[in-house]
């Protein structure tokens, strides 16, 4: 009796502490964002009650369309792309299949310590007009017209931001599986090699199924990332040109800031969350299904 | 199974580091206020570690020496985040005493929302004829002057590289044709006509069609647009973006006129790859500091030819620059208020405007250039503001909501993927459902 | 069966390796761009802008540290980090406890309540955020940058913590707490040693994202008293003349303490691998 007592009162003396701060910094701003979605402002000044009408906008605006499909490709990145390569470099580390496992760690981390702003310049410095890769392709060519044309396709201008995202954030994803995988006893590992397991078959037999809870977790992190995603196309595209490279969160800084719509852009946060969810209940319903078949 | 009690050393480590960092936290922010002195707050777009703040960081210290009872608690920002925090600030109801306003639509929601003081009762007739006539173009309905334009920010000049003109035996083109039919000489020596760094979208609009629509509309047609008496589908407008589609379909532009930033433009004009570079008047600025002295004095600054079918010629599009705003509640402190309007005649007026030539403006207040030994291409841009005829900027008028609808409009015409007359359609559809000047506020 | 598996590991070393030393060319160029651009002068920026510096010079350095006002900075990045990434750390490793080990129902529903926290975007509550804490008198505090830090970094960290910490056996809490041990007591005894390899990459993570975070700092304090070191940079990315040079310094200065936090936490999770885990 006298333990369950504790046991509840110790539950909130440790939940309490996140719970408290993480809820009075959040709710308000939430609250009011949900409350200013169904409202009009023009120059930061409410102007009246719209009900619907925002939502309906955003709904049918083809930019907005443009915007959502860019952040689609920016999760399949995360979870098909970063994910996977992720897993594949800690494995790669934990079983110290190179040498200078301690240096390449290092330089795989680095990546996400390197500004936006100065990945998005020297991303220019060489692939803009003037820049060095296209300039030598003009000597070697003698094309003095080249300019590298992808940028300026509806179709493929989100493709090297993705490229310079898969390189950025993969070390997030890193840092967290080498961690758990360190949980993983080498006895274990030592019995599937007498077994005379490969590496491979180590790695999707061993590793990865004991990596399934923050596998999840990851695909999680992924999802509700991608959704937010902002500085490094801020940085590198601004969302051009015309808006082949806007993405949601652009969206919602240009008509909130910019335009000073600011019921406009909660609008848009409040849609933002709500696919989040969707995406995020539908990983959870595929992982409960995935562990289902393991158990 | 069995646990091992070794204490991991990571929470040692960070107790180590709370108990190091303990003490700064109980540091309040913010500086006290001295007694028997005026303290103005202030939120400024400005960047004083930038050398193109020099004159601005001048002035500053002359005035500060000039009136050692005045002291500021300054806040800067810059760039897009610069409205971020200015539009939270007027949310919330904390604007400091004085701020950064423009004349144009940039900050309309302090200027258009009543939290900016109207200075006419507060400045002397006499301090307002110091001024370039042009400066004092109407901020309000009635005719309000919340801002005193420090400058005048031309937004079309085309400068010239005399030397490979020189070279390949050109001339500064009179005629829009004699342009394009300059393309094909300049293409086979290997340069690019025409630089422009249209990455960020407003170039084209702030520098070039603003130009040519004035030249081709005039004042009058411009202002039956934005009241509705003319629309945006008129010859005027599509006529400009034709010639605009017209000149990347004829190779004016370098290539990938729509990927270069503005500086990478400058670059490639800077490093002699382009013969024209279309920009604003105060890159010649940069130039002076960037640019060596033969090179400076191979730039010449013109404007875009004739074009068939204008109104008028040889113009230049002009805005007052962004000055200083007072938060209307300054007069309830009539010291504070008294600092505040010392400060901007004192900033605006010949002391300061003097001090500001030296460093590299070119200030709306009226200076004989004759006093002031001036870098050759700021001797130039001052004169450059004499002699031409300035027309009104788009982006200045109309709403920016708007532009988020023709800029990447005239990136796509640019593209090929729309017409010019689609590009005035969708512009003139939003204009007339949604601009404060069709429908108001 | 050997010779195969010896064929099959030299494979992967050699792809490994590739694949490692391109990836370290990559990553490498941008730094060493930026670190050696930091010692050029704006106009040979601009007109040779991957070229080695000519004539090397420290005015960058100098200039952005006495302008931007780099020292405060500094030590205001330090203290809002530091006492951010202390408390999200802690708090969040408390909270995965609670919601894994104890069994109750309602853990579910706070679950939930933190990831809905991964998914708000800091701009689309910055201006919520900024009107409540000037009615409440937290703007321009330190506290007032602290607090939110620590709010916005526990959705994440709570998520890796459960994840870490559901992996446990429950029988090690379960054995503490029939020796008499209170759930506290086993919290600060057993779960924190145990789950040393989690917390530094809480850490990690969370120091990397508040040492870079701008918008927060930038919105809720005024003054350079106040600056966090991202903000001073963001002073040198002026709107019409860009001084690359004065911002590479600063980017510089803003990078290394990144680096070198790394390297400590590196060597605390190795020490935490081996020493601290779990032995049959």
């Amino acid at each position: 009796m006298v333990e369950t007592r504790d046991k509840r009162v110790s539950y909130y003396l440790l939940l309490l502490p996140a719970l408290v701060i993480y809820l009075s910094v959040i709710i308000f701003p939430i609250g009011l964002s949900g409350v200013l979605s169904f409202t009009r402002w023009r120059n930061f000044v409410l102007t009246g009650f719209v009900g619907f009408d925002n939502y309906l906008v955003i709904l049918r605006d083809p930019e907005f369309h443009r915007a959502l499909w860019n952040n689609v490709q920016i999760m399949l990145t995360s979870v098909f792309g970063q994910i996977p390569l992720g897993v594949l470099l800690a494995y790669l580390l934990f079983r110290k299949l190179v040498r200078g496992t301690r240096f390449f760690e290092m330089v795989i981390f680095l990546p996400i310590t390197i500004s936006a702003v100065v990945v998005a310049l020297l991303w220019n410095r060489i692939f803009s007009p003037v820049g060095l890769y296209t300039n030598m392709v003009r000597v070697l060519t003698g094309n003095p017209d080249y300019v590298v044309r992808i940028f300026e396709n509806q179709d493929w201008a989100m493709v090297p931001i993705l490229v310079v995202l898969l390189w950025m954030h993969t070390s997030l994803y890193m840092v967290m599986f080498l961690a758990n995988m360190q949980r993983i006893p080498s006895s274990t590992i030592e019995a599937a090699k007498l077994d005379g397991a490969g590496e491979f078959t180590i790695l999707t037999r061993v590793v990865v199924p004991s990596l399934a809870n923050v596998l999840f977790i990851s695909s999680i992190f992924a999802i509700s990332g991608s959704f937010k995603s902002f500085d490094l196309v801020f940085a590198m595209t601004g969302g051009g040109p015309v808006n082949y490279t806007s993405v949601m969160s652009i969206y919602l800084y240009r008509h909130t800031f910019t335009f000073n719509n600011f019921g406009y852009g909660s609008a848009v946060s409040v849609i933002m969350v709500v696919i989040s969810v969707g995406l995020i209940t539908l990983t959870r319903w595929i992982y409960g299904r995935v562990q289902k078949k393991y158990d | 199974m069995k646990r091992l009690v070794r204490p991991g050393s990571f929470p040692v480590v960070f107790l180590a580091c709370f108990l190091l960092l303990a003490p700064s936290l109980l540091q309040a922010g913010g500086q006290k206020e001295d007694d028997g002195r005026v303290v103005l707050t202030t939120y400024l777009q400005k960047d004083p570690a930038n050398p193109q703040f020099e004159g601005h960081n001048a002035v500053m210290e002359a005035f500060a020496e000039a009136h050692p009872h005045i002291t500021f608690r300054h806040e800067y920002a810059t760039g897009e985040a610069f409205h971020q925090k200015f539009q939270a600030m007027a949310a919330s109801g904390r604007l400091p005493d004085l701020f950064t306003t423009y004349v144009g639509k940039r900050t309309a929601y302090i200027t258009e929302t009543g939290r900016v003081l109207d200075l006419r009762p507060y400045l002397e007739q006499e301090f307002l004829d110091g001024f370039t006539p042009a400066a004092w173009e109407p901020q309000g309905p009635e005719g309000e002057i919340y801002t005193v334009p420090p400058s005048m920010a031309v937004c079309h000049v085309m400068y010239a590289n005399t030397a490979i003109m020189d070279e390949l035996g050109l001339t500064f083109p009179e005629t829009y044709q004699e342009l394009l039919d300059q393309v094909e000489t300049i293409r086979r020596a290997g340069y690019y006509p025409i630089s422009l760094g249209n990455r960020d979208q407003w170039p084209m609009n702030s520098w070039l069609l603003s130009v040519l629509v004035d030249r081709l509309g005039g004042q009058e047609w411009f202002h039956d647009a934005m009241s509705g008496q003319a629309a945006f589908t008129d010859r005027p407008f599509v006529r400009s973006l034709e010639i605009i589609q017209e000149m990347v379909a004829k190779n004016v532009f370098s290539p990938g006129v729509n990927q270069m930033s503005n500086p990478e433009a400058n670059q490639e004009f800077y490093q002699g790859r382009s013969v024209y570079l279309i920009d604003a008047g105060w890159r010649t600025s940069a130039m002076t500091n960037i640019l060596d002295i033969p090179q400076q004095e191979a730039i010449y600054l013109g404007t875009f030819p004739r074009v068939d079918g204008s109104v008028r010629h040889g113009s230049s599009a002009a805005v007052p620059s962004e000055g200083f705003g007072l938060n209307v509640n300054l007069p309830q402190d009539p010291r504070k208020l008294e600092a505040a309007l010392e400060f901007i005649r004192f900033y605006k007026g010949p002391q300061g405007a003097a001090i500001r030539l030296q460093h590299g403006e070119v200030p709306s207040y009226t200076l004989d250039y004759d006093d002031f030994d001036l870098p050759l291409l700021q001797r130039a841009y001052a004169e450059f503001q004499v002699n031409t005829p300035m027309g009104y900027v788009i982006d200045a008028k109309m709403d920016g909501e708007g532009m988020g609808i023709l800029n990447p409009a005239i990136q796509a015409m640019m593209f090929g993927d729309l017409s010019p007359l689609q590009v005035a359609r969708s512009y003139e559809e939003w204009v007339a459902a949604n601009d404060s000047s069709r429908v108001g506020n | 069966m050997k010779p195969m598996n010896q064929n099959m590991s030299r494979g992967w070393r050699l792809f490994a390796y590739v694949f490692l030393f391109a990836f370290t060319a990559i990553t490498l160029f941008p730094l060493i761009w930026m670190l050696y651009s930091s010692f050029k002068l704006q106009g040979e920026i601009m007109l040779y802008p991957l070229g080695w510096p000519r004539n090397p010079t420290v005015k960058n350095y100098h200039d952005a540290w006495r302008m931007g006002n780099m020292g405060v900075a500094a030590i205001n990045s330090v203290i809002y980090t530091g006492f951010g990434t202390f408390f999200t750390v802690f708090f969040s490793l408390a909270a995965g406890f609670s919601l894994t080990k104890f069994g109750y129902s309602s853990s579910r529903v706070y679950f939930g309540v933190f990831t809905l926290g991964l998914l708000i975007t800091v701009n689309a509550v910055i201006t919520p955020l900024f009107i409540m804490q000037t009615r409440i008198g937290l703007y321009d505090t330190r506290i007032g940058v602290i607090i939110p830090y620590i709010a916005f970094g526990l959705p994440m960290a709570v998520l890796l913590a459960c994840s870490y910490i559901r992996g446990i056996p429950d029988s090690l809490v379960e054995a503490a707490v029939i020796d008499g041990a209170t759930y506290v007591q086993v919290f600060f005894r057993i779960i924190v040693v145990v789950a040393s390899p989690v917390m530094a990459t809480i850490a990690v993570l969370t120091f990397l994202r508040n040492w870079n975070e701008f918008i927060l700092v930038f919105i809720l304090t005024s003054g350079e008293s106040m600056r966090s070191l991202p903000v001073a940079i963001n002073s040198f990315a002026g709107r019409l003349n860009v001084n690359y040079g004065m911002q590479f310094a600063a980017l510089v200065i803003g990078t290394i303490p990144m680096i070198v936090f790394y390297i400590g936490a590196h060597n605390l999770l190795i020490s935490g691998f081996g020493e601290g885990a779990l032995k049959e």
